[in-house]
């Protein structure tokens, strides 16, 4: 077990150089030069090239590449351009924002998908079975961009109510923290539900054909003890891997989630940082996104063993 | 007598092109019998190609604007109401459909042919070419999608042809695994051994027997991917980054400054909202229903 987590990490080095390299040459090929920017539209300096060199971006492209990965590597990911602030301090700050809402979207897709997957298996072709699929597609359905425009302005409309607030760091006040973020978490949590939702559904209806299955019917277990104890069990362990599948979907959801509700988390960030052609923080955010992803990846993969025990890590 | 590969003269060809309009036509038929979320999902598609390809006919110029008629709920004369430039918002609704299902069809097509080659030749060529693919396809999965889209269309400028471009990276990427699976899954069974041993080509193995084949997973994960890319083309219109204006985009109809007028005109965010809400679910129903008839095995991936 030891050895296989220590050779995966292993194989993440060269898939995190790999990254790195497209991360950083997407970012250059962005056309629109920060400096142009900042000289024609901002008057931020006279002169270009002195702007350049106080910014590093006189230095050859290579160059560039190895002075931002040996920094990665010291956990320096170096200054924005526009603030000068370094991006440690910034992402210290942003990114307990975008966790806490991945978290809580994460809880919630798996406390509204499974139990509708279940239900929908276990009543197969019925009404409800319809009427479940058919909430579940709509989640997916339903643009989350519109849905939480909808959900801001309607209540605006109707009640003048006003449903964004400020977000405040957990510790600092959880209440205000959690309220802030409930909404746009229940809006990515419900659209990423249904992927989860199906994959139930689909392993449900496996297991529940299974002679297991049959047996603990016939030595007289009620309908709720062999589900809950013998199908429900042994169907989750593949939906664990389609949970991992939405953590790249909801880091992307926060990007969006984060601009409509006004919350000063990475996401937005991140595309403030497009629009600026703010370099070091355009790479830093997609870096730590991508990184992000990988290691939950690794984590799926080890938590398959724990479930099953019939996976062995040769 | 010789034993001969060719049919005698006179004796028919069975091709197996000619077979599959009966045979998808049969799939509807019991889809509609059996499946009636799913024949729902498929009469939204329909609904949706038809507003598409008559959308002429059925509503005004979507780029007329009238200040005589700005900020007008809906009515009798404006359907769906009218936007802050007088545009009618039933007229950009329908021909939004058009943009929806060329981008649509365009990087799903695109797409779903790209992944059929890289998916083949990974699993005919296997070998370091087949390791290669299925890095990238890691590589692609690791990095969130909605970031890549972003800087791609950064990079290539918004419009209709980028995004197809963006959006058909993406879907060969996601789709070259299935094609590589259900390739594999072929070139097991002893028809391929057969027509291998009568001397067939692998080009020929390709056209006659693999790819036809597979038709059926590619079909089911094609069209969940229609639901899928017209979500994401919506998603980067709003955003900015996708189809400018005045092109009447689903997504893009929900962004910049029409924002700005969303309190006093809802009317101009619901409209949108629903087509791209109905055209997903539709596509999604249809392709789940496709996907339990055509191929049990694919039920519950992603």
């Amino acid at each position: 077990m030891t050895e296989y987590v220590v050779r995966r990490l292993l194989a993440m080095i060269p898939t995190f150089f790999i990254v790195s390299v497209i991360v950083f040459s997407m970012v250059r090929l962005i056309p629109g030069d920060v400096v142009d920017i900042m000289v024609e539209n901002y008057q931020y300096a006279d002169d270009k090239e002195q702007l350049r060199e106080q910014l590093g971006l006189n230095e050859s492209v290579p160059v560039q590449y190895l002075t931002w990965v040996s920094g990665i590597v010291r956990g320096d990911f170096g200054e924005s351009l526009w603030t000068g602030r370094t991006i440690m301090d910034e992402l210290r700050y942003r990114l307990p924002l975008t966790l806490q809402l991945g978290v809580v979207s994460l809880a919630l897709t798996v406390l509204i998908g499974i139990p509708i997957g279940i239900l929908s298996a276990v009543k197969q072709d019925t009404a409800a079975d319809y009427t479940a699929r058919s909430f579940s597609i709509l989640n997916l359905a339903i643009p989350d961009f519109w849905f939480a425009t909808m959900v801001i302005v309607l209540p605006a409309l109707w009640w003048q109510v006003n449903v964004s607030q400020g977000w405040v760091p957990f510790f600092e006040n959880p209440f205000q923290s959690m309220g802030a973020i409930l909404l746009p978490a229940i809006i990515l949590g419900l659209s990423r539900s249904a992927s989860v939702t199906r994959m139930t559904r689909a392993m449900m209806l496996e297991v529940l054909r299974q002679d297991y299955i049959r047996t603990a019917q016939s030595k007289g277990l009620g309908a709720f003890q062999v589900v809950s104890r013998h199908a429900v069990r042994n169907a989750l362990i593949p939906v664990v891997t389609v949970l991992g599948l939405q953590v790249p979907a909801v880091l992307g959801g926060s990007i969006i989630m984060e601009s409509i509700f006004n919350l000063p988390g990475t996401g937005r960030f991140m595309l403030d940082s497009i629009q600026q052609r703010d370099y070091p923080l355009l790479q830093a955010t997609t870096m730590v996104f991508t990184v992000f992803v990988m290691f939950t990846n690794l984590m799926v993969d080890i938590a398959y063993g724990f479930l099953d025990p019939r996976i062995r890590y040769a | 007598m010789a034993i001969t590969a060719r049919p005698a003269p006179g004796e028919p060809v069975i091709h197996l092109h000619g077979r599959q309009l009966p045979w998808l036509l049969e799939v509807h038929r019991s889809m509609f019998r059996t499946k009636p979320l799913g024949a729902f999902g498929a009469a939204l598609v329909l609904l949706l190609v038809f507003a598409a390809v008559f959308a002429d006919l059925i509503a005004g110029d979507p780029t007329d604007t009238n200040l005589r008629s700005i900020l007008q709920s809906p009515s009798t004369e404006h359907w769906f109401g009218t936007d802050m430039i007088g545009r009618d918002i039933f007229d950009r609704v329908v021909h939004g459909a058009r943009v929806s299902i060329t981008v649509g069809v365009g990087a799903v097509g695109l797409g779903t042919m790209v992944a059929i080659v890289m998916g083949t030749l990974g699993a005919m060529r296997g070998g370091v070419l087949d390791i290669v693919i299925q890095r990238f396809v890691d590589a692609w999965i690791a990095i969130p999608w909605l970031v890549f889209l972003l800087a791609a269309m950064t990079i290539l400028q918004p419009g209709v042809g980028s995004i197809i471009l963006v959006l058909a990276l993406g879907i060969s990427f996601n789709n070259s695994r299935v094609v590589r699976g259900a390739v594999l899954s072929v070139m097991a069974q002893p028809y391929l051994e057969a027509a291998r041993s009568l001397g067939a080509t692998d080009g020929r193995l390709i056209v006659k027997h693999i790819v036809p084949n597979i038709m059926a997973p590619v079909i089911v994960v094609a069209t969940l991917g229609l639901g899928n890319v017209i979500l994401a083309e919506a998603a980067l219109s709003f955003l900015g980054f996708g189809i400018p204006p005045p092109t009447p985009a689903w997504g893009g109809m929900l962004s910049g400054t029409a924002r700005d007028y969303m309190y006093i005109a809802p009317w101009m965010m619901i409209f949108p909202g629903i087509a791209i809400t109905l055209t997903v679910f539709g596509f999604n129903m249809y392709g789940d229903a496709l996907r339990d008839l055509l191929d049990p095995r694919l039920r519950g991936s992603r």
